[in-house]
């Protein structure tokens, strides 16, 4: 019999999805630390982008079943990317991932669509947890 | 009106040191604030953050690369150096305004994108300066300042 689980799946163990990620944070030191605990996880990373304005085009390139969005960010915020996310792929996973967890910020998030927020600094555990919910 | 201008800033300063305390716990004393006409000096990396909304002004978080790199080996078990440092450091303080915002109760605020500024300089073009010095035993000075207008 041939063994059809690849590499990833096996890491990650029965009944855990691998999941396709696109990580979006302007601080390269938050995005390593996303990609690994994602990548111990088990989770692929398709891409990594700078603003929300990336995040949006490499949505497109990459077509990743979650994407994880900082809020500050240049050029343009986590808000708006979300949001112009939602507007063209509704079905969009997204994982809200920052310093900005005021009540009224988390509320907007997820009245704009996301999934779920992760306040920084974040558990290794639940940012794997939300992944999973997203799978 | 004196009285409420200085309530303001008690709030801003009591939500920044707690907002210290959420993102490492137990790891700062904070020395007592004094307050600062002179402008603010940075020896070897520091980040500033804008604050806008119903308080308008800057948090200005320095140190030593090297402390900077203890925080973030303390924080997330891990070897920083170079230019990873200076991303920590920026994320950071990002960490420490965001929960100064929430924890800063009845004000409505938001922040800006951090701005890194590496190597020796000083602050000026404001007219007074909150400083609050956090003492660590095993990271050293951590130096926090709330440049604030108009109040």
């Amino acid at each position: 019999m041939v063994c059809s689980i690849t590499p990833a799946e096996r890491a990650v163990g029965e009944g855990t999805h691998v999941a396709k990620i696109l990580i979006t944070d302007d601080a390269a030191f938050m995005r390593m630390m996303l990609k690994n605990v994602l990548t111990e996880g088990g989770h692929e990373i398709v891409a990594e982008a700078t603003n929300g304005r990336e995040a949006v085009e490499m949505y497109d390139a990459h077509q990743p079943d979650v994407v994880i969005l900082d809020i500050t960010m240049p050029e343009m915020d986590g808000i708006q990317a979300l949001q112009a996310l939602k507007a063209s792929h509704p079905q969009v996973k997204v994982i809200m991932c920052s310093a900005m967890g005021q009540q009224d910020m988390v509320i907007k998030a997820i009245q704009s669509g996301a999934r779920s927020f992760i306040v920084k600094p974040f558990q290794k555990e639940k940012v794997l947890e939300e992944v999973a919910k997203c799978v | 009106m004196a009285a409420s201008l200085s309530s303001l800033v008690t709030d801003i300063l009591n939500a920044s040191i707690e907002a210290v305390n959420c993102v490492t716990p137990n790891l700062f004393r904070p020395s007592a604030p004094r307050v600062t006409t002179a402008p603010v000096e940075q020896t070897e990396l520091g980040v500033l953050i804008g604050i806008t909304g119903d308080v308008k002004g800057r948090l200005f978080i320095s140190t030593s690369a090297d402390a900077f790199a203890a925080i973030g080996k303390i924080m997330y078990g891990v070897d920083l150096n170079g230019e990873m440092v200076k991303s920590f450091a920026s994320e950071f303080t990002n960490m420490i305004a965001g929960h100064m915002v929430r924890l800063a109760d009845g004000l409505q605020m938001d922040i800006s994108p951090p701005t890194t500024l590496d190597g020796e300089t000083k602050l000026y073009g404001f007219s007074r300066a909150i400083m609050v010095p956090l003492q660590s035993d095993s990271i050293g000075t951590v130096n926090l300042a709330l440049i604030l207008e108009n109040v």
